[in-house]
């Protein structure tokens, strides 16, 4: 520690004041703590009443809520499970057909034809060429 | 068991109530209604909490409340501290103690840092508090708190430096 810095905690220390714990500090924190103490009941009984009426409001939505929405979601499942069913033959059968027809003097060509197994035999013969 | 309570809280408040008021005005800058104000919020707070705290560390508790709420308060309004270059003119008055003019000095160059340069310096040197728990009473990383302090101690050096120099 500096100089400087042990001066400046001596003169923090040397400059405390003795200021007794008087009556009038007494009463004003006896007052400070009732005040307080009033403040907080105020605040959690007004919490237990918006919690009760939250609880009210929500027990009286709900069951409504549940009643009118429960049926709507059956009506929706079969249009969402049939759509996707035609696509992936589509996929399937139109892909390989076109990319050894027009690829076919490129260099990739060769990779679909194999995973194919032994439909597109023709090709690895152009492409040797 | 209230009654028991209330009286240890009395002992306490009675007996660290000097030291306290002192670490208040110090975190004021010197004003002393503000730091009754502060200490009194502080107090109460300590009474709610003394049933967890009085068999730890009280004091610890309140100079916790102190800074924090030192800062909080200034943030929240302003105090009608402005910095200026030059400390304000004591007043010339002939039954004025010397340790009274010091402290109206040093509460005046308190009064022209930044909150929590002043709490982190008054903490250090006033509570001689390490780094570490300068941080943890005012909330910050360690780094900080250092920061802080050291920032806080330049300006003072700045401002008291010729004050001080003399006593060297």
């Amino acid at each position: 520690m500096e100089d400087f810095e042990r001066e400046l905690a001596r003169m923090m220390r040397d400059t405390q004041a003795n200021t007794p714990f008087e009556d009038q500090h007494r009463q004003r924190l006896q007052a400070g703590v009732r005040a307080r103490r009033r403040a907080r009941t105020v605040w959690m009984a007004t919490g237990s009443a918006l919690t009760i009426a939250g609880l009210g409001v929500g027990l009286e939505v709900l069951p409504s809520a549940s009643a009118q929405g429960g049926p709507a979601v059956p009506h929706h499942r079969p249009t969402s499970t049939t759509a996707p069913v035609p696509l992936p033959p589509r996929t399937c059968t139109t892909v390989p057909v076109p990319l050894p027809a027009h690829t076919s003097t490129t260099v990739p060509v060769p990779l679909p034809t194999r995973t194919c197994a032994t439909a597109p035999a023709p090709a690895p013969t152009s492409t040797a060429k | 068991m209230g009654q028991m309570r209330a009286d240890a809280f009395d002992r306490f408040v009675a007996a660290r109530w000097p030291a306290l008021l002192h670490l208040a005005h110090l975190l004021t800058g010197g004003d002393r209604h503000r730091a009754e104000d502060l200490l009194q919020e502080a107090l109460v707070k300590l009474w709610f909490a003394w049933p967890r705290v009085a068999e730890q560390a009280p004091e610890a508790y309140v100079r916790r409340v102190l800074a924090r709420a030192a800062a909080r308060s200034a943030r929240r309004r302003w105090w009608g501290e402005r910095p200026v270059e030059r400390l304000p003119e004591l007043p010339e008055t002939g039954d004025v103690a010397a340790a009274v003019e010091e402290r109206t000095r040093l509460e005046a160059a308190l009064a022209l840092l930044p909150v929590r340069q002043r709490a982190a310096v008054v903490l250090r040197y006033y509570q001689d508090l390490s780094e570490g728990q300068v941080a943890e009473a005012l909330g910050c990383p360690v780094g900080t708190a250092r920061s802080l302090t050291s920032r806080g101690v330049a300006r003072l050096r700045q401002v008291l430096g010729d004050a001080i120099e003399p006593v060297k």
